[in-house]
């Protein structure tokens, strides 16, 4: 499913050049649940900004599927997001002016898909993660969890095979946090959908079927 | 994207930023109603001025004459000069709906029965045609007899017994000062006499010996007499004295005059009055005229002149309608590129989500199309107002010289709304360009 190959990725400050990755190889298949541990500055949220094309290492290879996504132009990439990979963020990054439902259906929007279509499939994506009654809501009107399941909907809605999530549960309280964990996990056994998950919290990694830990940009696989 | 979702989202964004949107507004909605106005007032004003030198003039009208570097002397005929040959190929040439030969006999003593006589200016042509040419008959009409003749308002006028009239002029030679004179002669100038259906007769007038003056035309009878030409007047019309006949009476008449050892000169015409079906073949019916070695006069070139002074007028005009415009796309620029700063994360969040560069510049682009629209649209409203205004100050006389009515061509809307949306387009290029190069990892993480 995933496959990164020789990856080395470092960042100039000035004429000086700090490491952030070293050489690291993995491949998680489809339908993995990982968890991407490491301490702040371990370089994990790198990785995983690197895996889903959002930036170009300065070495190595990324495949996802038999594409290596590295060689890939900035339209093909978006292209490629569209249709492969969903995204869900710390801070959930709702758009305010949108309705829940409309902010489900925003990454159709610019796959062209029907309104009607669009629909049906948001309020499906809602239903859930059991929100579809507040799916003319605005998302001021909702808690943080309650953001962060919406967010959760929208990165389903294409139906992409990978799913990177960058501390999902960073802004919740502990029992939000149980509960966006579980709907993770339920939507990773029934849709089949593989899940990167970074975080800094091993009790999160701990609930992941896998757990990779990064430590000074290198890898420890668990 | 679907052109609808794009149109709703950026609609949405225009409500949310209403402030924004409204100072938008100000500026392209003026822009827009100053355009609409220029070309509104501009085509009003050069309507009023054409239908009035199409009254003026005869503008469906061109005037052949003999093309003066060909033409033959009296007697002969020369290559420039109007045949019977070119007034056939002439009437028959496209376009060209009547033709009104002129041959022209010298001036000549019109006398009546009674003897009173007036001296007029005898003309042959066809004389079925005059009709085609604003000629109306005040009594009778054309006819097609030999010897038919139709006489001017003003031949009808200052018939006098030309004994009598000579001894007033002798009295007037000895004593210029005598009013009484003068008022005898304005008496006989004034006096109108009634010719219709009259026996004429023509003798030459002004000639120097007097055994010549005995000669005399056989009789002619008058079978129409004409009004006073539409766009004279009637006391301008009392000296055009004159009298028309049928090309054949005219050659007659020519040939009774003819001076002894001559012969009759050859059939020639001075000019011929074409009238074309519309004025906008005026130019084409020229060109064929001017190939027969001809020379031709049209009123075009008032219609040229009009056209040149209104076209300076109105782009005059357009220009401060598109210096306004200038002046909004400035704002359009500035709130676009405001909103591009201000929508960054939203912007990252939808490059993250799938969008491409193409698709944010779509966004933003149609964003400022649809302000462009707008502004377009309250132009437009603005200019009706205006206009409504402007048509009530004219019609109370407010404006001096200014009497006609400003409609608003649908033209003029066309070109305000182009000019509008054009403007946003044009303005939102550059945010939309800006947009699209937001680094979204980099707005994200650092908002």
């Amino acid at each position: 499913m995933l496959r990164v190959e020789d990856l080395s990725h470092f960042f100039r400050k000035g004429k000086e050049v700090v490491p952030i990755l070293h050489d690291i190889n993995l491949e998680i298949g489809q339908g993995e649940m990982v968890a991407l541990l490491g301490i702040s500055g371990s370089g994990k949220s790198t990785l995983l900004n690197l895996m889903a094309g959002f930036m170009k290492p300065e070495k190595g290879k990324i495949y996802i599927g038999d594409q290596d996504i590295v060689r890939m132009n900035e339209n093909r990439l978006a292209e490629y997001r569209r249709k492969h990979i969903g995204f869900i963020f710390q801070s959930y990054e709702l758009i305010p002016n949108l309705t829940i439902r409309e902010n489900v259906e925003l990454p159709l929007v610019f796959h062209t898909l029907s309104e009607s279509r669009r629909k049906k499939k948001s309020l499906l994506l809602l239903e859930q993660v059991d929100l579809a009654d507040k799916a003319e809501m605005y998302p001021s009107q909702l808690s943080g969890g309650q953001q962060q399941r919406v967010s959760i909907a929208r990165s389903l809605i294409s139906e992409p095979s990978i799913i990177f999530a960058d501390e999902p549960t960073g802004n919740l309280d502990t029992q939000t946090e149980e509960e966006i964990l579980a709907i993770l996990q339920r939507l990773n056994m029934e849709m089949k959908t593989t899940f990167v998950i970074v975080t800094h919290e091993a009790e999160v990694a701990g609930e992941m079927g896998r757990i990779i830990t990064l430590k000074n940009g290198s890898l420890n696989h668990t | 994207m679907r052109a609808a979702d794009l149109v709703k989202m950026s609609w949405r964004q225009i409500v949310r930023r209403r402030v924004v949107t409204f100072l938008c507004m100000i500026g392209l909605s003026i822009g827009c109603a100053s355009i609409i106005m220029a070309v509104s007032i501009g085509q009003s004003a050069q309507r009023q001025s054409e239908e009035q030198m199409n009254a003026e003039f005869k503008m469906d009208e061109i005037t052949v004459l003999p093309n003066s570097s060909g033409a033959g002397g009296t007697m002969e005929i020369g290559r420039g000069d109007i045949t019977k040959e070119k007034l056939d190929v002439i009437r028959n040439l496209s376009h060209v709906t009547a033709a009104l030969p002129m041959l022209k006999l010298n001036y000549m003593d019109m006398s009546i029965l009674d003897s009173r006589n007036v001296s007029t200016e005898v003309i042959g042509t066809d004389l079925g045609s005059l009709a085609s040419f604003g000629f109306e008959f005040a009594e009778g009409g054309a006819s097609t007899a030999l010897g038919a003749a139709i006489v001017s308002y003003g031949a009808t006028f200052g018939l006098a017994d030309p004994i009598i009239r000579n001894e007033i002029f002798e009295a007037l030679k000895n004593d210029p000062n005598n009013e009484q004179n003068y008022l005898k002669l304005s008496q006989f100038d004034q006096k109108q006499t009634d010719l219709y259906q009259q026996q004429i007769h023509f003798s030459e007038s002004n000639l120097p010996d007097k055994a010549a003056a005995a000669k005399i035309s056989t009789p002619l009878r008058v079978s129409g007499v004409l009004e006073v030409k539409s766009g004279s007047n009637a006391e301008y019309s009392l000296y055009e004295k004159t009298v028309y006949v049928s090309l054949d009476t005219a050659r007659m008449l020519q040939e009774q005059f003819v001076k002894e050892g001559e012969s009759s000169p050859p059939l020639k015409f001075e000019s011929v009055l074409i009238k074309v079906e519309d004025k906008k073949y005026v130019a084409q019916v020229e060109a064929q005229i001017q190939q027969l070695f001809l020379t031709t006069q049209s009123n075009l070139f008032q219609e040229v002149m009009i056209q040149e002074k209104f076209a300076l007028y109105k782009k005059a005009a357009l220009s401060i309608g598109l210096f306004i415009m200038f002046l909004a796309s400035l704002s359009i620029l500035v709130a676009m590129t405001m909103s591009t700063h201000q929508r960054r994360r939203q912007i990252g969040v939808m490059k993250i989500l799938g969008a491409n560069l193409w698709q944010i510049r779509q966004m933003f682009v149609t964003e400022a199309a649809l302000l462009g629209l707008l502004g377009g649209a309250v132009g437009l409203v603005i200019s009706y107002i205006v206009v409504g205004g402007l048509n009530k100050v004219i019609v109370s006389g407010a404006i001096a010289n200014v009497s006609f009515n400003v409609n608003i061509p649908v033209f003029a809307l066309v070109v305000g709304i182009v000019f509008t949306v054009l403007t946003g387009v044009l303005s939102g290029i550059y945010p939309a360009v800006s947009a699209s190069r937001t680094n979204a990892l980099e707005v994200i993480k650092n908002g």
